[in-house]
């Protein structure tokens, strides 16, 4: 009984404890929680307004529509309600698998060496390199997709390589610490060298690397929608901006919240991604935490 | 023959045809990507005959198929073995779509404009980054962490180009501070190239807005980066005993903490400034830049293959060095990694 | 005395500073690709600002177009004649006009400006076989196929006058192989037209009013400056034309700021209304073409006219006009496959009367649909009465605004309707080809054509992107088909036949049935009709812009822009 009273605790109530501890991270881990309650809760509560009504074209924010309107009427806010989930899944997954890829190449090439650095870092140059918009579209007049896990996986694959190489630089440097050295006499086996002394080391640098790589697939989603990979249709924070660029909404004073919506939903996302790995360095780099 | 043996046993001589051959391999593959492409330039030129000069589709395919029958005819493997014939010769072939216009002369007159525009937007960019991210690392939790972490943010969560026109409508038309035409293009009309301070601060002037779009919305990216990084190398245990031993902050800071903290962020701006090479679409199209980038994204959309190849050829040389660079310097930089990594 | 010197020489020191800074400028802005890509070959692609309105500025045409009266404003020629009994049609030059490099206007020119035309396979070839000189200031074009005057007058006197000192050679080489029996298929034209694409002369040599200025072409922009040698120099107002490069989004700051006076990008609906909120006057002259939902034949039931028709009452086109361009985008209200505009100059009140407006009515749409058996699924989407469920992909452009917003609006209202359309974008570049491909459900092509005569906008709507085109399929509607009005009737006869012969009474008895077929037919569902949205600021840099309902604004300004007019008569004026 005991014995599961404490795991309870350290699964769920010590984490939050340390989330705490950060003030900024706390703030961050909140709004985060906000924005997901928002985009997967929030759709089967707010209605989405798929009522066009041309009186109302372009409505600057008002009680009755707290962000606007768009180019047909419909309330903004509802749309921007609806329009997280696909983004967001996409992002983290997309995310996801290019650092999980980064991550294990790099550390493997970096740590391991030899053969299978050279190997590794010839195959991540060539694919680093090879043009993406070209490559992208000749994908796109042969597959149409709609799941967003495949969506994910193809952009998590031509984002890799450049973690990878910066993954694998430090991974060099620190395989030749003293910590590490003392592991390895120890005979610690390089499992536990690397989960228990290197992962945390890069920690800080992966957690920002997977918020950036996370905006860098909500962006480029628009880019595959344009090229006909996926349908012109849904409701995507991407899209919207896209959509309000090429209607002129950035030029004209009452639409400007149509255009500054989505993006101001981005860069909440992004913010509060942010400030929770603060909380995150301090709970995977224990130093951190006493420094404070 | 033992020389011979002496070289195959040097890193750099092999790193050196490993870089060589990546090359050919992306050619290659770059070559061939881009014929497989949906569209080809003989049904775009069709498409723009037909709508500038309102030709019916039977009259612009007669008059596409007189000019294009020469080059797209052969079997694609011949063309290619041609192409990489005439690579070898520094030939990279001729325009499609603007007959006679060499590629190599194409791209010398773009190429300076983003290397000028970019390289400097790197530079200061990645300056003021590294600056700013120790700082904030220092001072890390601090009111000047939360602001200057939160503007990186905003910044780098927003598209270029909306950076861009935001500074553009901003600046030209609400303020008023500069007419939106001298925010336009590389110089002002009329202006005589030369080492003159005129033409010199001219091209200043013009370049001024990319430059600050650039930086705007790469800026926060290196500044969270160096942050992160920082943090890290803070809680080694060779900082503590620097301090012990009572060095002076300022040495700690860059020799030890400064030096170590920027190893990863290298990788990321040796491959940064290889990619510069493609410059920015976008912001040159916003800001009608006659860079690079705004000749690929013509070409694209025209399927212009030749002068598409060409640049795509200019960015995978020049990642590909920037990274064979970043390999060796390692070794100068970090001297717990033997130049030559781990082999 | 001195006194008196010195004031004339201040007031002639100011007068002469005065007058430099008020050098009366016009800015407008139009696409353009700088050098090297961009040149001075007008007859070949990109060319610095080729077959735009400020082409003809530079290098005029022999007259330009009234579209309101259906009259023409004679420019390099002064006359002509079309004489169908002999084949000919005759055009008389003006006398005494030089060219901006001080050469004067001949019959040669114009010989040279068709003979290398026919090396471009320019289409005027379908109709003549030969131009010659009568005498010096007389060119005769013998017609080899007859067709209707309109259409002889747009391919003949509209066209742009290249000077003989710069293409002459050229000419003499493809008149002379001609002479020898050697046609554009033969390989000695064949490696000429290689040679002269890659021809690029040092300037635009032209007999218009203003002349490039080479040395202040940069990317962002181009001046032109007067010509001083100008036929018609009094009625030439402003020293300067400034043209400003740049794609709608670039533009809009441009004129947000005042900096450009006119601009015919399209602008998107909020663009519009910002610039009206700076005061700035909104011109729509009618662009004779639109949006309209193409249909892919070959799947069952779009070649069911019924269904088609059905789908047509299912859409309130009102409602996808207004949010996709706003007052910039009109229903077509006659439905006849040609411009609302037009209508009334080629229909009798008969014909108009036949036409359906096909006026929003779900209700319609239901009967329709249950008529031919279909009914509705469980959750509301039609079945047909082969058990398919009615669920279709309608791909469009991804970079027109306007046609992905009415395309989104159109795939919304038919799924309320129960018909599930999703939409996909497809680059610009590559879209028209994927449609004559066939490789599509149902599509947003454009319809009607910018033409007075109504032959090439059913050319557009039934050739040019179904099976004869020669690429492929495309919409695969059968040409001849059974309609209620007549019978059996072959379209791909009648499009022929109203664009050519010399009975103007044939051709509009041609036109007539075509109107009335494609109404019932509906091979394709014109969403609404395109208008200018045209930004024009009055008290700038320029003034005296006439009126709304001035019959000039009838003029699409993509074919004979009414502002190049205004500048050539002296109508704009300079703000003083």
């Amino acid at each position: 009984m005991k014995k599961l009273k404490n795991f309870l605790w350290s699964l769920f109530v010590q984490p939050v404890i340390l989330i705490a501890q950060n003030k900024t991270g706390l703030v961050g881990f909140i709004v985060l929680l906000i924005i997901i309650f928002m985009s997967f809760v929030g759709p089967y509560i707010i209605p989405l307004d798929t009522k066009v009504k041309l009186d109302k074209i372009y409505q600057p924010p008002s009680w009755e529509h707290i962000l606007g309107t768009d180019s047909e009427g419909k309330d903004v806010f509802s749309q921007i309600v609806h329009g997280g989930k696909a983004v967001l899944t996409v992002a983290f997954l997309a995310a996801l698998f290019s650092t999980l890829i980064a991550v294990t190449l790099g550390i493997t090439s970096g740590f391991v060496g030899g053969r299978a650095d050279t190997v590794i870092m010839f195959i991540t140059e060539v694919v680093l390199t090879i043009p993406q918009f070209p490559l992208l579209a000749v994908l796109a007049a042969f597959i149409r997709l709609s799941s967003p896990t495949l969506l994910a996986f193809i952009l998590g694959a031509v984002s890799w390589p450049a973690l990878t190489r910066a993954i694998r630089a430090q991974a060099l440097s620190l395989r030749e610490r003293d910590f590490i050295e003392a592991a390895k006499i120890l005979d610690l086996g390089s499992f536990h060298i690397i989960f228990s002394e290197i992962l945390p080391n890069m920690m800080s640098y992966i957690t920002i690397s997977f918020v950036m790589a996370m905006t860098g697939a909500i962006y480029s989603q628009v880019g595959l929608i344009l090229l006909g990979l996926v349908p012109l249709s849904g409701h995507n924070w991407g899209l919207m901006i896209q959509l309000a660029w090429t209607r002129g909404a950035i030029f004209f004073k009452d639409s400007l919240s149509y255009i500054l919506s989505p993006i101001l939903a981005i860069v909440l996302f992004q913010w509060s991604s942010v400030s929770f790995t603060r909380s995150l360095e301090g709970i995977f780099n224990p130093r951190l935490r006493v420094r404070r | 023959m033992g020389w011979l043996v002496k070289l195959f046993r040097n890193y750099v001589f092999r790193r050196a045809i490993r870089a060589f051959i990546t090359i050919l391999i992306v050619v290659t593959i770059t070559f061939f990507i881009v014929r497989l492409m949906p569209g080809n330039p003989i049904e775009i030129y069709i498409g723009q005959l037909m709508s500038q000069y309102g030709m019916t589709f039977q009259e612009a395919k007669n008059a596409a198929a007189a000019l294009f029958s020469l080059d797209l005819d052969a079997p694609l493997f011949s063309q290619y073995l041609d192409y990489m014939k005439n690579l070898f010769r520094g030939d990279l072939g001729r325009s499609f779509v603007s007959q006679g216009v060499e590629v190599v002369d194409l791209i010398a007159s773009y190429l300076p404009w983003t290397l000028f525009s970019v390289g400097i937007s790197i530079l200061l960019s990645f300056s003021i980054g590294i600056a700013l991210g120790i700082v904030i690392a220092y001072k890390r939790g601090g009111l000047l962490d939360q602001i200057i972490s939160g503007i990186s943010t905003v910044l780098t969560s927003i598209p270029n180009y909306l950076l861009g026109i935001i500074l553009l409508i901003l600046l030209g038309v609400q303020l008023q501070l500069i007419p939106v035409s001298m925010m336009r293009g590389t110089v002002s009309p009329g202006m005589k190239p030369g080492f003159t301070w005129k033409f010199i601060s001219d091209v200043f002037k013009h370049a001024a807005l990319p430059i600050l779009t650039y930086v705007l919305s790469t800026v926060g990216g290196w500044i969270l980066s160096m942050r992160g990084s920082t943090l890290n190398t803070l809680g080694e245990d060779f900082v503590t005993v620097a301090k012990a031993r009572g060095l002076p902050e300022r040495r700690i800071t860059f020799t030890y903490v400064g030096r170590n903290a920027i190893l990863p962020l290298f990788t990321s701006l040796t491959m940064q400034i290889g990619f510069m090479m493609g410059g920015s679409a976008l912001v040159e199209f916003i800001f009608v830049y006659k860079g690079v980038g705004w000749a690929l994204w013509s070409s694209i959309g025209q399927r212009d293959y030749p002068v598409m190849q060409g640049v795509f050829l200019i960015i995978t040389i020049a990642v590909i060095v920037a990274n064979f660079m970043a390999d060796l310097l390692y070794g100068k930089l970090d001297p717990r990694i033997k130049a030559g990594g781990s082999e | 005395m001195r006194k008196v010197v010195f004031l004339v020489l201040a007031v002639l020191i100011v007068m002469g500073t005065a007058s430099m800074i008020l050098a009366s400028e016009f800015h407008g802005a139009w696409p353009y690709l700088p050098p090297p890509n961009g040149h001075f070959n007008t007859f070949v692609t990109n060319a610095i600002l080729g077959a735009s309105m400020y082409h003809d500025l530079i290098e005029e045409p022999m007259a330009i177009y009234y579209w309101a009266t259906g009259t023409w404003e004679p420019l390099l020629a002064e006359s002509w004649k079309l004489d169908k009994e002999k084949s000919e049609f005759v055009v008389n030059l003006r006398e005494g006009v030089k060219f901006n490099d001080g050469s004067e206007l001949t019959a040669q020119d114009v010989i040279d400006t068709f003979y290398i035309g026919y090396l471009m396979h320019w289409a005027v070839w379908r109709f003549i076989d030969k131009v010659e000189a009568v005498d010096k200031y007389t060119v005769k074009f013998h017609i080899a196929k007859p067709a209707p005057k309109i259409v002889l007058e747009r391919y003949i006197v509209r066209e742009r006058v290249r000077a003989h000192s710069v293409y002459g050679e050229f000419a003499k080489k493809i008149i002379d192989l001609l002479a020898e029996g050697k046609t554009r298929d033969s390989k000695e034209m064949k490696d000429l037209r290689v040679e002269f694409e890659k021809f690029r002369p040092k300037t635009i040599v032209g007999a218009g009013p203003y002349m490039i200025d080479p040395n202040s072409i940069t990317e962002a922009q181009l001046t032109l400056v007067k010509f001083p040698g100008y036929w018609d120099i009094k009625n030439i107002k402003f020293d300067k034309v400034v043209v400003y490069n740049g794609e709608t989004p670039v533009v809009t700051p441009l004129v947000m700021s005042k900096e450009v006076d006119y601009a015919t990008h399209g602008f998107p609906p909020a663009t519009e209304m910002q610039f009206k909120r700076l005061g700035a006057r909104i011109l729509r002259p009618p662009i004779y073409s639109g949006p309209a939902i193409y249909f892919n034949d070959d799947i069952y039931p779009f070649n069911l006219k019924e269904v088609r028709q059905a789908i047509a009452y299912a859409i309130n086109k009102d409602e996808n006009a207004y949010v996709s361009l706003g007052q910039s985008a009109k229903r077509c209200v006659y439905m006849a496959g040609f411009s609302d505009n037009l209508v009334p100059l080629w229909l009798s009140d008969e014909t108009k009367s036949k036409l359906n407006s096909y006026k929003y009515d779900p209700k319609k749409a239901e009967e329709i649909l249950k008529s031919l058996g279909f009914h509705r699924d469980k959750d509301g989407v039609w079945v047909t009465d082969k058990g398919q469920r009615m669920e279709y992909e309608l791909s469009v452009p991804a970079e027109y605004a306007d046609w992905t917003a009415a395309a989104q609006n159109a795939a919304d209202q038919l799924t309320k309707f129960g018909i599930k359309v999703s939409v996909r974008g497809v680059t610009y570049s590559q879209h028209p080809t994927e449609v004559r491909q066939g490789r599509f459900q149902m599509a947003i092509r454009d319809w009607g054509a910018g033409h007075p005569h109504p032959h090439f906008a059913f050319y557009t709507d039934l050739v040019s992107y179904n099976y004869l085109s020669g690429f492929g399929p495309g919409q695969n509607f059968p040409l001849t088909q059974k309609t209620k009005a007549f019978g059996m009737v072959d379209l791909n006869d009648l499009v022929t036949r109203s664009g050519e012969g010399w009975n103007e009474e044939e051709q509009k008895a041609a036109i007539e049935k075509l109107a009335v077929a494609f109404n019932e037919l509906l091979p394709i569902i014109p969403l609404w009709e395109r208008y200018g949205n045209n930004p024009a600021w009055d008290g700038v840099r320029v003034t005296n812009w006439p009126a709304d309902d001035d019959s000039l604004y009838k003029n699409s300004p993509y074919a004979d822009n009414f502002v190049t007019l205004m500048l050539l008569k002296g109508i704009l004026e300079p703000v003083k």
